[in-house]
């Protein structure tokens, strides 16, 4: 009786130890998170590449002239380039239909802004209701991990630059 | 009596062999599947750095890259050699093998199976060419990417903004 008894418990022992091993292993192991690297470098791609090839655009609504250069001049409230078109106007309804064609057309979570301090959230007010993702924060957009490329841009105003921020978000 | 206390212990350590064997048997088997989601989750990889790779080497193809007195300019393609190099949706204006899309055995190498096509968002969203198309007869899927970059056209010197879409084809 007694001998059978400790072989039970050994058997229980055993299958007690082989669970444990069981759960670790689905715990460190399937359930483990696949690192997305291919991801992340795409989404810093992506930002770098639309904000540099946005910046050298030429509009031929204003005289050709590049983007870069037409942000500053928004900035400067100088209606000149685009006239008789509002500058700040343009740029808004002309990067709203960029970013439909590329991000939304493609699903792709994103927040651009322009803002006069780099670490500021906040649209510089020429160009409000710009942020372009509409009328929601940044916290409502990216919820997940998200990846951003800023470009400074120089104005005429000495020590001054502005910035703008693209976030591709998960 | 002595024989049935043998015949007993003989049973008691065949059942307790069948256990043994029918745990190791459940433990490959686990092992296995885990063996397998390892390396279909390394096979996704792969196959996502390679869409990566192919959109890469696309975009700075010599054939296509902008250079302007002999200094090449990155996130850009120049629009005549896009034009000898790729086949115009619609019809080209001049008929005629274009260098990559009618060479697509020479590029294999770098694309494999794929399909690339670049797009012009703005100032004029109805312009396409594909550069690169190799569909195999049979594939389980496709992984699609897109590339903002800049379109130069060297008779106006201007730049536009455009997409690079790149499909692979597992």
């Amino acid at each position: 009786m007694k001998k059978s008894q400790m072989e039970i418990m050994g058997i229980a022992i055993i299958v007690v130890l082989l669970s444990l091993a069981f759960l670790f292993a689905v715990k460190f192991v399937i359930l483990k998170e696949p690192t997305e690297q291919s991801k992340d470098y795409q989404q810093s791609e992506l930002a770098g590449n639309f904000i540099n090839a946005l910046l050298d655009t030429n509009d031929p609504q204003c005289s050709d002239i590049k983007y870069s250069t037409l942000f500053q001049a928004c900035y400067e409230n100088d209606n000149g380039p685009c006239s008789p078109l509002n500058t700040c106007d343009h740029i808004e309804s002309r990067i709203e239909q960029i970013l439909a064609d590329t991000f939304n057309q493609w699903n792709v979570n994103y927040f651009f802004m322009v803002t006069t301090n780099i670490d500021d959230l906040n649209p510089i007010p020429n160009l409000d209701p710009i942020p372009l993702s509409g009328p929601n924060t940044l916290e409502e957009v990216c919820k997940g991990n998200r990846k951003v490329k800023i470009q400074p841009l120089p104005t005429n105003t000495p020590g001054q630059s502005i910035y703008l921020k693209l976030f591709i978000c998960d | 009596m002595a024989s049935k206390k043998a015949q007993i212990q003989m049973m008691e350590t065949i059942a307790i062999l069948f256990i043994f064997f029918i745990i190791v048997t459940i433990a490959i088997i686990f092992y296995f599947n885990i063996a397998k989601a390892n390396t279909a989750e390394k096979i996704d990889t792969f196959q996502e750095l390679s869409k990566i790779q192919i959109a890469q080497l696309a975009s700075t193809l010599p054939e296509l890259q902008c250079a302007q007195e002999n200094i090449i300019r990155a996130n850009c393609v120049d629009l005549l050699k896009l034009k000898a190099s790729s086949k115009q949706i619609p019809q080209p204006i001049l008929p005629g093998p274009r260098l990559i899309f009618s060479n697509s055995n020479d590029y294999f190498d770098l694309f494999s199976f794929s399909n690339i096509t670049v797009k012009q968002i703005y100032p004029s969203g109805a312009q396409e060419w594909t550069i690169y198309n190799k569909q195999p007869l049979e594939y389980q899927s496709k992984r699609l990417t897109f590339l903002p970059l800049s379109l130069y056209d060297p008779k106006l010197e201007t730049y536009s903004f455009a997409l690079m879409v790149v499909e692979v084809y597992t």
